[in-house]
């Protein structure tokens, strides 16, 4: 491959595990075996072009970090054949190797060293990074006084800044406020236009997709899928939506109170025929079981719809506030019509919560996850699915 | 990573490591000098004036100086030895994360030691021309220092690689040094009947370098010379080669 910037191939690395310190120096004296072997990655092969930004996803333990470590160089594969061009690869990770009694500009000025920055490059960069990290006075205070988000700022400065061959973003953006992300995303997409090659592991999928063209899911060790970001990421969606219904069921997380019980929740179209893929009317009802046995219980509903990949609460409507429709005991079917909902792609379920008419305290809830699911593009992000017309017009 | 970035952080590293040794406390790098001194007076005043004073040292009532002479040398050495050993394990941040040429994080504490060392030295030549007692030849001192960081240096590599791998170690480290201490020249001189028990000790040819160097006396016999060289060139070769052999193992274990 002439212009690969990563070239992995048959890439493995396997950790071995003692239970005890003790068993290592027994397998010395014995020459027994006396540890397991985990293989972290088997057999992974793929390859990243210069320029090019490759997304990497999977579930935890799946073997992202140790694939990362592998291309940074800071671990070696036990079998296998990686290549990668380019100095210097800078890891970006919460906790990136800085002492806590140091100063964040010492610390950023020995990162910076340990990435192979020569002195001459130092007095160039060292400010740039400095100035990017936008501590100011908290530079000269030992980095344990910092907090997180001050903490990724550093490191995040440090390992952008010194312009790295290969840049590799570890799930390091989540934290920070809102303003620095947004920062260092728009650094990662300028790096991205000079030409740098960047390998971005995160659990946001949002991020994947926008960040990068091309994404690669990791399994258990091995290549899942490897492609289109929009395409991979839709699947590893469904791959984690599929999961949680074989774990979960069909529903519940049953009563909290014990007096009421929310027996069925279940989602149908306009017709009443169960619903499993919102039609193009946009008409969806909820439909409950309730039961009370205590007398004199007061208490009212709420429906919530839920994004299935994140439980994100789209909308959740609610009898007003101080309206005691239901007191026990007694069982009710009700039923909530849910019009024009413009949701947009993924799959959805539905949550109804039985509350104190206040609002205040929950006394039983029921999911019904993923109850249905919405149709549209792969390019299609977010929740809400608008009605929208592009305009344009050259302007002379 | 060139030789020359190499070599900048290395000087970025023992510039952090001399500066974070004593931050935080009160008296800073006073402690530098406060340490050894406390040392000397406690044990001028056990083995050279509470035990029959002056038959331990060469040349009757010079017992303080020749003390001096052999405790500063051991001091570098038992530091650089216990803070090398564990230097690797301290840094698991950066060697887990960061790729770079991790047997410099070993380098550190035995170039800081020597660095220590020299002040002190220094400090003790003044002393010795004050006090008119310099009788040494200078241009065997850094010979001697260069001896000296080679063999903790050496030694260091395999302790720590060992270390990672063994916690164990660092407790077997902290008795071999008291046993050391004692079967080294350092409060007392080697009698001639006794000579077989310290022989083996590359450190007994290195102190009679330094006080050969400060308080003056003999150098030591041409074969202990060689032996001392020998040790120093083999604990190098050794630990260097270990070390980078081991390394991709201390990744995955520290």
């Amino acid at each position: 491959m002439p212009d690969s910037v990563v070239y992995a191939e048959g890439l493995s690395k396997t950790y071995q595990i003692y239970e005890k310190p003790a068993d290592r120096l027994l397998e010395l004296a014995t020459l027994r075996s006396r540890h397991r072997s985990f293989p972290a990655l088997a057999g992974v092969s793929f390859d990243v072009q210069a320029g090019e930004s490759l997304g990497i996803i999977g579930q935890n333990g799946a073997g992202k970090s140790t694939l990362l470590k592998l291309i940074a160089g800071v671990a070696k594969p036990t079998t296998g054949r990686l290549a990668t061009r380019g100095t210097v690869a800078s890891i970006l990770e919460l906790g990136a190797g800085f002492h806590p009694e140091f100063s964040g500009r010492d610390n950023a000025a020995l990162n910076a060293a340990i990435l192979g920055l020569s002195p001459a490059e130092m007095r160039r960069k060292l400010p740039r990074i400095l100035e990017f990290s936008e501590l100011g006075p908290f530079l000269d205070r030992p980095v344990r006084t910092y907090s997180s988000g001050m903490y990724m700022r550093l490191a995040f400065s440090v390992a952008v800044m010194v312009d790295p061959a290969v840049l590799i973003v570890d799930e390091a953006l989540s934290v920070g406020d809102g303003y620095f992300q947004k920062k260092c995303v728009d650094r990662i997409r300028q790096m991205q236009e000079m030409g740098s090659t960047i390998l971005f592991c995160s659990h946001s999928l949002y991020m994947v997709t926008t960040l990068c063209a091309r994404t690669l899911w990791l399994d258990a060790g091995k290549v899942k899928r490897i492609g289109e970001s929009v395409d991979v990421v839709h699947e590893y969606e469904s791959f984690l939506l599929e999961r949680s219904r074989r774990t979960s069921g069909e529903a519940t997380v049953g009563e909290i109170a014990g007096d009421i019980s929310i027996d069925s929740v279940e989602v149908v179209a306009f017709d009443g025929s169960p619903l499993s893929l919102l039609a193009d009317d946009r008409v969806a009802s909820v439909r409950a079981r309730v039961r009370c046995s205590r007398a004199g219980q007061r208490f009212s509903l709420a429906f919530a719809v839920v994004r299935a990949a994140d439980e994100l609460r789209c909308c959740l409507v609610r009898s007003a506030a101080g309206d005691q429709r239901f007191e026990g005991p007694g069982s009710w079917e009700v039923e909530v019509a849910l019009s024009d909902l413009r949701l947009a792609r993924g799959d959805y379920g539905v949550v109804v919560f039985a509350e104190t008419p206040d609002g205040l305290r929950l006394l039983a809830r029921r999911d019904a996850m993923p109850a249905f699911r919405a149709e549209g593009t792969r390019f299609e992000a977010g929740v809400l699915r608008l009605p929208h017309r592009w305009e344009e017009a050259r302007e002379a | 990573m060139s030789a020359g970035s190499s070599a900048f952080l290395a000087y970025q590293l023992i510039k952090r490591d001399l500066s974070v040794r004593f931050t935080g406390s009160a008296l800073g790098l006073a402690w530098a000098v406060l340490q050894p001194l406390g040392l000397i007076v406690l044990y001028w005043f056990i083995f050279g004036i509470m035990l029959p004073g002056g038959k331990l040292g060469q040349g009757g009532g010079d017992y303080v100086y020749f003390l001096i002479s052999g405790l500063l040398p051991w001091l570098g050495f038992s530091e650089a030895l216990v803070r090398g050993t564990t230097s690797v394990v301290e840094n698991a941040q950066i060697v887990k994360r960061l790729p770079f040429r991790s047997e410099l994080l070993v380098l550190v504490p035995s170039a800081t030691a020597v660095i220590f060392e020299l002040v002190a030295l220094v400090l003790f030549l003044a002393l010795l021309l004050f006090t008119g007692r310099f009788q040494g030849a200078l241009w065997i001192l850094p010979i001697a220092i260069a001896l000296q960081f080679a063999v903790q240096f050496g030694l260091s590599l395999v302790l720590a690689v060992a270390y990672v791998i063994f916690r164990d170690v660092l407790q077997l480290l902290s008795f071999g040094l008291s046993v050391l201490f004692f079967l080294s020249p350092i409060l007392f001189e080697v009698r001639p009947a006794f000579e077989i028990v310290f022989r083996w000790n590359p450190l007994t040819p290195l102190m009679g370098f330094y006080r050969y160097g400060t308080i003056g006396g003999h150098l030591p016999a041409w074969g202990e010379i060689a032996y001392l060289v020998g040790f120093a060139l083999v604990a190098m070769t050794i630990g260097l080669s270990l070390f980078r052999r081991a390394q991709p193992a201390l990744v995955d274990a520290v």
